[in-house]
């Protein structure tokens, strides 16, 4: 497959890396107050690797001294790992300042492969915790051109890791896999002569089916499955005419979309160059939408066609949980050094209050599991970067690993994983009040009935709706 | 195996084995105890965990729960009929009952949005425009397999052709799909004007449209061509001016922009989302039953049988009106029946659980749309994509392989395993459906050992498997001699396979078995459980004990009164399977596993059970008696019936099916299933369309 490079790397200049980094929003044009994100406006990102990390390669061998700061809470900077943290994350060494390692986050009811356990849905009935942010008015008090871009490539089943309870049942999201396609989202109305089209088109349409709905041969269950549509149809309608214009031309948002527009064929890369070059098109994309203000909620998983991948991942992950695999360290290690930082060098460019979009972001690069080999839901392999705006501290390593429990931080002795997840929602800005269910503290499900996890973690959940100590502010 | 009439059992058979559910939120109330049992097959991915009703975030978003997604919208709740009761067909019978206005499936939009392009070109547009496409369609949601008028909610239970659901993410994904198709059709000028060539040449005496940038005639004929394949009918003359006119307003400046602004409609239009049938002519002067006008019958057919919109000679026979006749509908019929196709739906797998089918088994290029579509219904009604592989991180789990087959679940093999358990029940409809057409009570009885994996190990309990020698590979094996069965009466029976059997954890799960029975094979509507109605902790699995079976275990949690409204059905049934161990394999005793993961107890197990079928209590040994006993309750051959029918038409069978219902009982009992899957579209009924009470 041949592939075109996006001309947007013309309008992703400044954007490329910590080298090309230009001060973005000096150079917008057009300060329309709606047309700009607000200076403090806080992101989130949530990148998802699968099939778990392996012991060996993620949890330090040897620590510097660490500080006891609270009840099972020990704390080391991040600065006494020269070399990062452990062999997989010693790319990100350069942006330890902007990062926390976190280690000992338990998923209380265990998981075994999921898709959004990683963001709250711990296979059960609950959201995950991007849409929660997405349809928050919190973050968006006006309507954006996306709520959340969920991108990425998992071929078990097409779809996103989030999930939405919308419509009372609950529905996994599907997942742009296409950056071709996924661009033409952020952009899809960025030309004012489309948006004005589209705003027709979808006009006409719900003539249409004011039409249908006063066919006098329907039932009367027919009548009301065309009124909920027209339903639908109307709020589509409002939210083109209300929707907030992108900062077109301003900085690293383009001027003209469609000329930078990539021209990448196939949604399925081919190879593994093609697949590195898919990702960080991606990851330009993300950031594209920052910076125009077309989105604040981004996810991206990582998962390749089985084919494409050196040896099959998903085999290597699982082949034992002590013994050395050097092909799924080198995959691990290729998905840090290639996406996961990658993202962070282009984030990490000032915007208009001089901080960057990665200070003013939270990005979190998680796991659907962490030994693979065992499918454990223990220690969840957890690495940050950014401070939300200054409402998480930085540069930390931290463990929770509770070492009275247990001598082994990968089986149950850590805190509850929805700690995390209380800290991201809250660090975008939400309230309990906007993510608990009555009766219920905090976020996500917290219960087991293996008896011996629930004894572990019966204590702990008092602290279940608090957020993470060290790291919240 | 003896039968008796059990008149307490009787009782509960009427009240609950015949679907009439006269008060669901009655229902709902009494099945306090079921829900845990069927959902508890492993740790990870049951999708059947209850819902936290009126704490769930839709319900509760006013109540300071999460607001997650677009609004829903607050519409009122559509009450669908009660489920057809019994299956009769007497003279004066309608032919079908009410028809609702149905959503195309997500397979089905795909397909139509895809091959509106395909009908006469002859480019294979269709194909080439199918990656823009596809990017796309996936954002529209997946189909959930909720029977829609019986409270289950579970999701896995009905098929994705009954969703009927319509949400803010149904109408936002044909919004940028359209979008999408729009902009990529207009990107390439030879598409454009061949497909301006293809539309118009549809209309006949019209001069095919040869130039660019098109004339406004040529405009008109396009949007007239290419409308009637999108909406599946002609346009009126209202409609085709409305469209131009919006052509106009969008294609000023811009000929392309114009066009594509008429495909995005197009595909956001209710003739391209739903299957309107509003057209046809009342019969007997009814205005409550129409008979289908030819162009609504090309594509209530098309859809039935090939999940797709009608092909260039279907259409043609819309048209010509050929179609309307019985030789015509024949000809058509026994096309799409046994025909393949040139379409591009043979690069397009269905996807049928939301699992995905595997990537990496790329779908027979042999396959006929029937066949794809046929196969669908068989994955569907048997969950065949929805149940998860083994939890080999349970370390009891495996205990219990390592005991006889120590390699069996290593890592990187048990995926491998559950793949070939997976493929046997494959291999085994099939047979039946392809090879040796067979009814449904072959299905149910057969002892064909279909199993095609590289490691038999598993079954190696079964002596047939050594003096049988392994099996080539089943696809070649359709051609190939006979496939030789296990011993009589040891694994009779679909349902007597490993992959039915498996519960993903060390102990098997005699609930989620008895559900599947009485759900899947016998269309009992078992509802889920309301967890909020429940006693504290009822939910829990009943903890181990050496001396205990899992039988035990379960009898004794489910024995109070409460719990019995349920488990006085599901518990018999799935009891009968209890001589095979939560891996699939035979046994006489039970392994229990101690904190350290050795066995600590074997009890003697117990699979005789008193299963109540047609109003009669049947005294079964085990799974295979029962298998046999299935096969010949005539509940359980009308259930057969009834799931196709569900399949076809996307709803639960209601008042008035009963005829069409009777015809396909008939043929499936006596030609097969095959001819079931065929004569659905031979039934009165199907031409017709009935008209819910307004």
């Amino acid at each position: 497959m041949k592939m075109k490079r996006f001309s947007r790397r013309h309008c992703l200049q400044g954007l490329g890396g910590v080298t090309l980094a230009l001060p973005i929003l000096e150079s917008f044009s057009d300060r329309s107050a709606l047309a700009l994100p607000t200076p403090a406006a806080t992101r989130f990102v949530a990148i998802k690797s699968y099939n778990g990390q392996r012991d060996l390669y993620w949890n330090p061998t040897t620590l510097p001294a660490l500080t006891q700061v609270g009840e099972a809470i020990r704390r080391a900077p991040l600065s006494t790992f020269p070399g990062g943290v452990n062999p997989i994350c010693g790319c990100f060494a350069p942006y330890h300042s902007k990062m926390n390692f976190v280690q000992g986050l338990d998923v209380v009811p265990g998981l075994g492969h999921n898709r959004g356990g990683m963001l709250g849905n711990f296979n059960d009935y609950t959201p995950t915790i991007d849409q929660v942010m997405a349809y928050s008015s919190k973050v968006y008090p006006i309507e954006p051109a996306i709520r959340s871009l969920l991108l990425g490539y998992a071929p078990a089943d097409g779809g996103s890791f989030s999930y939405t309870m919308s419509s009372g049942t609950l529905v996994q999201l599907p997942a742009y896999r296409s950056v071709q396609a996924a661009f033409d989202r952020v952009f899809f109305s960025a030309n004012p002569a489309q948006a004005r089209a589209q705003q027709t088109i979808v006009d006409r349409v719900y003539q249409d089916y004011q039409g249908l709905r006063s066919n006098p041969r329907l039932s009367k269950n027919d009548r009301l499955v065309v009124e909920r549509h027209l339903t639908t149809v109307q709020e589509l309608q409002t939210r083109l005419k209300t929707q907030a214009p992108l900062a077109l031309g301003s900085g690293s948002c383009p001027s003209d979309p469609s000329g930078a527009r990539p021209v990448v064929g196939a949604e399925v890369p081919s190879s593994l160059l093609e697949i590195e070059q898919y990702y960080r098109d991606l990851c330009d994309l993300i950031v594209v939408a920052f910076a125009c203000g077309a989105t604040k909620v981004a996810t991206l998983q990582i998962e390749f066609p089985k084919a494409f991948t050196p040896n099959d991942w998903h085999g290597h992950s699982h082949d034992s949980e002590t013994e050395p695999n050097p092909v799924e360290l080198e995959i691990n290690q290729w998905i840090a050094a290639k996406i996961v930082l990658e993202l962070i060098k282009r984030l990490d460019v000032a915007e208009a209050s001089g901080a960057t979009y990665l200070d003013n972001s939270v990005v979190v690069w998680g796991n659907e599991i962490s030994i693979g080999a065992a499918h454990r839901s223990e220690n969840m392999p957890t690495v940050m970067f950014g401070s939300a705006g200054g409402k998480l501290t930085t540069g930390n390593f931290v463990s929770y690993w509770n070492e009275a429990a247990t001598k082994v931080p990968t089986v149950v002795g850590g805190r509850p994983y929805n700690q995390l997840l209380v800290t991201l929602l809250q660090s975008m800005g939400l309230e309990a009040v906007d993510y608990e269910r009555p009766g219920q503290p905090g976020y996500g499900g917290a219960s087991t009935t293996d008896p011996g996890r629930a004894a572990y973690y019966a204590p702990l959940l008092n602290q279940i709706g608090e957020r993470l100590p060290v790291i919240a502010v | 195996m003896r039968c008796q009439p059990l008149e307490g059992m009787a009782t509960l058979a009427r009240r609950w084995i015949t679907p009439r559910i006269t008060s669901l939120a009655a229902l709902l109330g009494m099945s306090s105890c079921t829900g845990y049992l069927e959902s508890s097959q492993s740790r990870s991915g049951s999708s059947e965990l209850p819902q936290p009703g009126a704490a769930g975030n839709a319900a509760a978003g006013a109540a300071g729960s999460p607001a997650v997604g677009p609004s829903d919208p607050n519409q009122p709740t559509i009450e669908n009929p009660p489920v057809l009761a019994q299956i009769s067909c007497k003279p004066g019978d309608d032919p079908l009952g009410p028809t609702p206005l149905k959503r195309l499936s997500k397979a089905q939009y795909r397909n139509a949005a895809i091959n509106v392009f395909n009908l006469t070109g002859g480019q294979r547009l269709g194909s080439e425009i199918a990656t823009d496409v596809l990017t796309n369609y996936a954002l529209i949601p997946e189909d959930s397999k909720m029977v829609p008028n019986t409270g289950i909610k579970t999701a896995i239970t009905g098929f994705d052709k009954t969703d009927s659901t319509v949400s803010q993410y149904h109408t936002d994904g044909s919004f940028f799909v359209g979008l999408a198709t729009g902009a990529s059709f207009v990107k390439n000028l030879a598409w454009v004007k061949s497909e301006l060539q293809a539309a118009t040449s549809l209309l006949k005496g019209t001069e095919a449209c040869s130039m660019l940038p098109p004339s406004a005639g040529c405009i008109r004929n396009f949007i007239a061509g290419f409308g009637r394949r999108a909406l599946r009918r002609p346009l009126t003359q209202a409609e085709l001016d409305d469209y131009v006119s919006m052509y106009q307003e969008l294609g000023a400046g811009d000929y392309l922009a114009g066009l594509s602004g008429v495909i995005t409609r197009f595909f956001m239009s209710p003739q391209f989302l739903y299957q309107v049938e509003v057209e046809g002519t009342p019969v007997d002067g009814r205005s409550d039953l129409l008979s289908l006008t030819s162009y609504e019958l090309a594509s209530r057919l098309s859809l039935a049988l090939h999940d797709d919109i009608p092909d260039a000679a279907l259409d043609s026979a819309a048209e010509d009106g050929s179609l309307m006749t019985d030789e015509g509908y024949a000809k058509q019929l026994e096309r799409l029946f046994n025909g393949g196709s040139e379409r591009t739906q043979d690069i397009l797998r269905t996807n049928v659980s939301g699992d995905s089918l595997n990537e990496t088994t790329a779908y027979q290029s042999s396959y006929t749309p029937v066949q794809i579509v046929i196969d669908n219904f068989f994955n569907q009604w048997l969950k065949v994509y929805s149940n998860k592989s083994f939890e080999y991180s349970n370390l009891n789990l495996q205990a219990l392989a390592d005991r006889d087959h120590p390699t069996y679940l290593s890592a990187g093999q048990h995926h491998q395993h559950f793949n070939a358990l997976q493929q046997e029940v494959i291999n085994l409809y099939s047979y039946y459906t392809w090879k040796t057409p067979g009814t449904f009570a072959d299905l149910m009885t057969t002892a064909k050992l279909a199993y095609t994996g590289t490691d038999p190990a598993l079954l190696l309990d079964e002596p047939s498997w050594g003096a049988g020698g392994a099996e080539p590979p089943f696809w070649n094996a359709l051609s190939a001699p006979p496939m030789p069965s296990y011993p009589a009466g040891q694994r009779d029976g679909l349902l007597n396979r490993a992959f039915f059997l498996m519960s993903g954890n060390e102990t098997t799960n005699p609930v989620r078995r008895g559900v599947f029975v009485q759900r899947q094979i016998l269309c009992n509507l078992l509802p889920s459980p309301d967890p909020n109605a429940l006693p504290d902790r009822a939910l829990e699995t009943p903890e181990a004990h050496p001396d205990a079976t899992t039988r035990g275990r379960f009898a004794a949690k489910t024995a109070p009164g409460l719990c019995q409204t349920c488990h006085a059905i599901i518990n018999p049934t799935g009891f009968a399977f209890e001589n095979y161990d939560s891996l699939g394999r035979s046994r006489g005793e039970e392994l229990v596993f101690g904190a350290n993961h050795e066995v600590v107890g074997s009890p003697r197990i117990d699979s005789s059970s008193s299963v109540v079928l047609d109003g009669v209590a049947v005294e079964v040994k085990n799974g295979s008696e029962l298998m046999h006993a299935v096969a010949g309750s005539k509940l359980a051959n009308e259930c057969f019936a009834r799931q196709y029918f569900r399949f076809v038409f996307g709803r639960t069978e209601t008042e008035g099916d009963g005829c069409l219902l009777s015809d396909l009982y008939q043929a499936s009992t006596t030609n097969g299933m095959l001819d079931m899957f065929h004569r659905v579209a031979k039934t009165p009924g199907f031409k017709l369309h009935r008209v819910g009470p307004q």
